[in-house]
Formats: structure tokens, C-alpha cells, sequence
């Protein structure tokens, strides 16, 4: 079984060359891809939205609850801005109709005392968060999440359940941050997986703490298994890594 | 389904030593996923200023295995020793690779018209990298120029109509510029590109005839290379081309496709 924990969602009416068509489609690529769960969020209606209004937030998390109705194989993220002042109506709004997670992209960053309430909330409901991150070399975006807010924010928070999105953006500096952390999880997402990604990251953090996470449509949901199941791995990681954790991860369940 | 990757690599790695590969590693995974020819180039040449000294040492390594491997040989032409290095050993190779902007040059210096017009009288593929890695990540020990803009590319592509260009490294992005510029004489490979429907848009058409099979081993994993076309909404015709067709027209090796020799 293999469950993707980061997809995207939006509509096909701004469709250019990185689009994807009808949201169903979504669950059919990923079921040709052997994908039978994917996790997902709206990061905006037609295209991804750093920082969106009140709005722009309830219209794309509607996207995933309409996707939710629609197809079992979907679990879903509420993207929420800490900048907005109705993030705490929102996330019930969301968890009501049953969402596993929060989605935070890069309204700020995640060491923000913005975020607390939202992180606090997300351990009442005992649901996860999926946090963007990355740790370039270029030096990274304005309000953008490193590595090093991650682990702030684990620390302050050790109850909270977080996923710090995209291991090949932070190998192998950025997870050497986080490994003394157990509540914080890395998704194997982010930039281009290199050939050597899932054993490094394994032998930092063990591979209790990797979960599946693919970025598509961005990025392709074959490509991605294809890193996860051709790595150097014993096959026991690779089950853990692609649908095991994610699976405790959201029923609550330690490891 | 026949497949040939045009772009492996061998050696120790710049951006990764961990992604340093050899020989038998190399023929073990064209061996493993069923790659029926692999274009190497060294990964030495991605930073070294020897035009000659890492070519000879790549043609040195391979040739014990010229029915599975051919060398892309590397020239920096703004430093001396490249003309050296294409007389050398253009015979023995199936193209000649430029990293401009690893090497740090203006692809369309003046400089530079004298080389490609040696290049072009060569006969030989041209293979011009436009990223080995992914920037946001390279290491800051190794200085890089500016993305080439396409328009740049397309510009070269026209000034040099005899000469076919394979860019490699191309982003989706890129590679739609690219494309569309339709050119026949422009190719890119399939090593950077990614997400699903993007990669259909991208191939669709007549577009597919110029796109080619590239997996960047060692960097990338072989198998998600492969992984890139195998469950895409295209033609088994698309995929026939995009593996193996295209590159052996455009080597005029179909040969290679029927001789015993390079069965395994």
C-alpha cells in the first residue's frame, strides 16, 4: 500500500503546463501510479497563493472538502495563513468534515508566534501539520520556514505532530537540525531526489520519521515512488516510509 | 521496449562524493533496468579546466566496453586545449558536451564562433548542459553562471542550423521555450523534467520527435527515470522515440538496434 502525504489540488481553469486537469484526475494518476491514498491540500483555486485572504483560504480548502465527498482515497490538509484572524473558525470549519491536517506554506515562518495558536489548536483536534521547508543555498525566501524554525517550533511544541515538507531540501544540513526532534517528520518531497537522499536520510533519522510525499502535480507521482522503491533500502523501510508512518502518524498511534 | 540514456555520468561527483560512481556501477544498473546503450560523460569535466587530461582518462575507462558505452567527451572553449582535445578524440566520440555555465562562459561570446563552427565541420552532437544539479542546492564551493535564457539557445540554435543541439538539464519550462521555437536542429533530454501532465503537454504534437531519454545517473536514481515516461497518458509510439528512436536517427545508429554485438 502506498500513501502519498503532500499532493496539491487545484482547478483546471488557469490550467498552463503545470496544471492538472479535473481535480478527480488527481486520484486517477495517483491510483495509476499504485497510489491508493493521497493526503492533500489546496494551496489556492488556481494557482498556489503565499499569502491568501480569508477567502482565498476558505475557497481552496472548499476544493478539498468537494474532492474529499468525492473520492474515499482522500485525506485533506487545511491550508490556513497565520496572518488571517479567522484561522482558528476555519480549521474547525475543516476538521468538522473530517481533515487530518493543517497546511502551512510561506505566509511566515514556522518559528512565528503567529503559528502557535494554529499549533495549539492542531494538538487539541491530535491532527498534524505539514510545514513547507526548505534550506537553500541561495538563501531562502522572505518569511519562508528553514529547518532551524521547525525546531523551534517542535521544541516549544513536543506534543505537536509535524512534517517538515521536503527532504531533498534539506539534506543534509537542514535534517541534521531536526533529528533530535521524534515529533517532527520529513516528507521525501522537495527538489530533485538524488540517488543517495533516502539512505542519508534513514541513517540520520531513521526510517520511522519519513513519510512518502510526492508534490504532485508539480512533480510526478511515478517518479517518486520510483526514488523511494529503487533506494538502498531494506523493504522494510520502504513500507514503513511509504504508508506505515503516515498511518500512525494520523491515528495517533507512537511508534 | 529498447532504451538508450544519453546522459550518465562516471567518476567522483562535484556537488556529492556519495554520488561518485564507477564503472561496474554503471553497467550494472544499465544492466539491471535494461538500458541497451549509455552515453557517459565524466563528471570530472563539469569542474576541471583539463580539456584533455579527463577526456582521455573517460575514453581510457570505457573502451573496454564500446558496445555499451560511448563518450561524450567535454571541451571548455574559452581555455586552451579544446581544438587539441577535439582533434584528439572527436573520432571516438558520439558528441561533445559544454557546460557553460559551470565553466563560466556567454554561450554566444564572439570568441566562441570559431569553436562552433569546428563543431559544426565535426560533424558531432553538441550537448550543452544548462544545469547539472539543482542550484538551490549546489554546493556554494562550486560558482555558477546565471541560468541561460532560451532565447539565447534559440538564437544559437539559428546562427548554426547544420549543428544539432541537445540541451540537457532542461526544466519544463525550458524545454516548452525550446520546443516551440520549432527548430529542427534543437533537442532536449527528459532528465529534469517532471510532472505528469506538463511532460504529455510537452511531448505532444510532433514535439516528442525531439525529446530524448536521459536519466542523469548517478545523480538520479535510473529507475525514476525510466519511471518519467512509463505511466504517462501518451502513445507507445512517444515512448518508442523519446527511449531509443530519436537518438538513433539522430546518430544514424539504427544499427545498434540489430547488430548481435550490442545484444547483452
Amino acid at each position: 500500500m502506498i500513501i502519498d502525504a503532500h499532493v496539491h489540488l487545484y482547478t483546471n481553469d488557469s490550467c498552463n503546463f503545470y496544471g492538472w486537469r479535473p481535480q478527480r484526475e488527481l486520484v486517477d494518476r495517483a491510483y495509476e501510479a499504485g497510489i491508493e491514498k493521497i493526503a492533500v491540500s489546496s494551496l489556492g483555486k488556481s494557482h498556489y497563493i503565499g499569502l491568501p485572504s480569508e477567502e482565498e483560504v476558505r475557497i481552496a480548502n472548499d476544493l478539498v472538502i468537494q474532492l474529499m465527498r468525492e473520492c474515499r482515497q482522500v485525506y485533506g490538509y487545511c491550508y490556513l495563513n497565520p496572518r488571517n484572524s479567522n484561522c482558528k473558525d476555519e480549521l474547525k470549519r475543516c476538521v468538522d468534515v473530517g481533515m487530518i491536517g493543517i497546511k502551512l506554506w510561506i505566509a511566515t515562518e514556522a518559528s512565528s508566534p503567529l503559528v502557535f495558536p494554529i499549533v495549539e489548536a492542531a494538538i487539541k483536534y491530535r491532527i498534524v501539520i505539514l510545514q513547507h521547508c526548505f534550506f537553500r543555498n541561495t538563501g531562502n525566501w522572505v518569511n519562508e520556514t528553514s529547518p532551524f524554525d521547525i525546531a523551534l517550533l517542535a521544541q516549544r511544541y513536543p506534543e505537536a505532530k509535524i512534517i517538515m515538507a521536503h527532504l531533498n531540501a534539506n539534506l543534509p544540513n537542514g535534517v541534521d537540525v531536526v533529528k533530535m526532534l521524534p515529533n517532527v517528520y520529513i516528507d521525501t518531497s522537495g527538489g530533485y531526489m538524488l540517488r543517495t537522499n533516502l539512505e542519508m536520510a534513514i541513517s540520520k533519522i531513521g526510517a520511522e520519521r519519513i513519510l512518502y510525499g510526492s508534490d504532485a502535480p508539480g512533480r510526478s507521482f511515478n517518479v517518486q515512488t520510483a526514488n523511494v522503491n529503487s533506494a538502498l533500502i531494506c523493504q522494510a523501510a520502504k513500507e514503513k516510509i511509504l504508508s506505515t508512518n503516515f498511518l500512525r502518524l494520523i491515528h495517533n498511534e507512537n511508534h | 521496449m529498447k532504451i538508450i540514456d544519453i546522459e550518465l555520468f562516471l567518476g567522483s561527483c562535484p556537488f556529492n562524493p556519495a554520488l561518485s560512481c564507477d564503472i561496474d556501477q554503471v553497467l550494472e544498473e544499465l544492466s539491471a533496468r535494461n538500458i541497451f546503450v549509455g552515453f557517459v560523460s565524466a563528471f570530472e569535466a563539469i569542474i576541471s579546466c583539463d580539456n584533455i587530461g579527463v577526456n582521455q582518462n573517460l575514453i581510457k575507462q570505457i573502451l573496454p566496453y564500446s558496445n555499451i558505452l560511448l563518450p561524450v567527451i567535454t571541451i571548455d572553449p574559452t581555455r586552451t586545449g579544446w581544438e587539441e582535445t577535439i582533434k584528439m578524440f572527436a573520432t571516438d566520440a558520439v558528441g561533445i558536451k559544454l557546460f557553460p555555465r559551470y565553466h563560466r562562459y556567454d554561450i554566444i561570446e564572439p570568441k566562441l564562433t570559431e569553436c562552433y563552427e569546428k563543431l559544426a565541420t565535426a560533424g558531432k552532437l553538441i550537448f550543452i548542459s544548462l544545469r547539472c544539479f539543482d542550484d538551490r542546492f549546489t554546493p556554494s564551493s562550486i560558482s555558477i553562471m546565471p541560468e541561460i535564457e532560451s532565447e539565447k539557445l534559440i538564437s544559437l540554435a539559428r546562427l548554426y542550423p547544420e549543428v544539432m543541439f541537445i540541451f540537457t538539464g532542461t526544466t519544463i519550462t525550458e524545454a516548452f521555450k525550446l520546443l516551440c521555437a520549432e527548430l529542427k536542429n534543437i533537442y532536449v533530454t527528459t532528465s529534469f523534467l517532471e510532472g505528469d501532465e506538463s511532460f504529455e503537454m510537452l511531448v505532444s504534437q510532433d514535439r516528442y520527435r525531439q525529446v530524448l531519454f536521459g536519466s542523469y545517473f548517478p545523480i538520479f536514481p535510473l529507475e525514476a527515470g525510466i519511471a518519467k515516461l512509463k505511466n504517462q497518458r501518451i502513445s507507445d509510439i512517444f515512448r518508442e522515440n523519446i527511449y531509443a528512436e530519436n537518438i538513433l536517427k539522430l546518430t544514424k545508429m539504427g544499427y545498434l538496434l540489430d547488430s548481435s554485438k550490442y545484444k547483452r
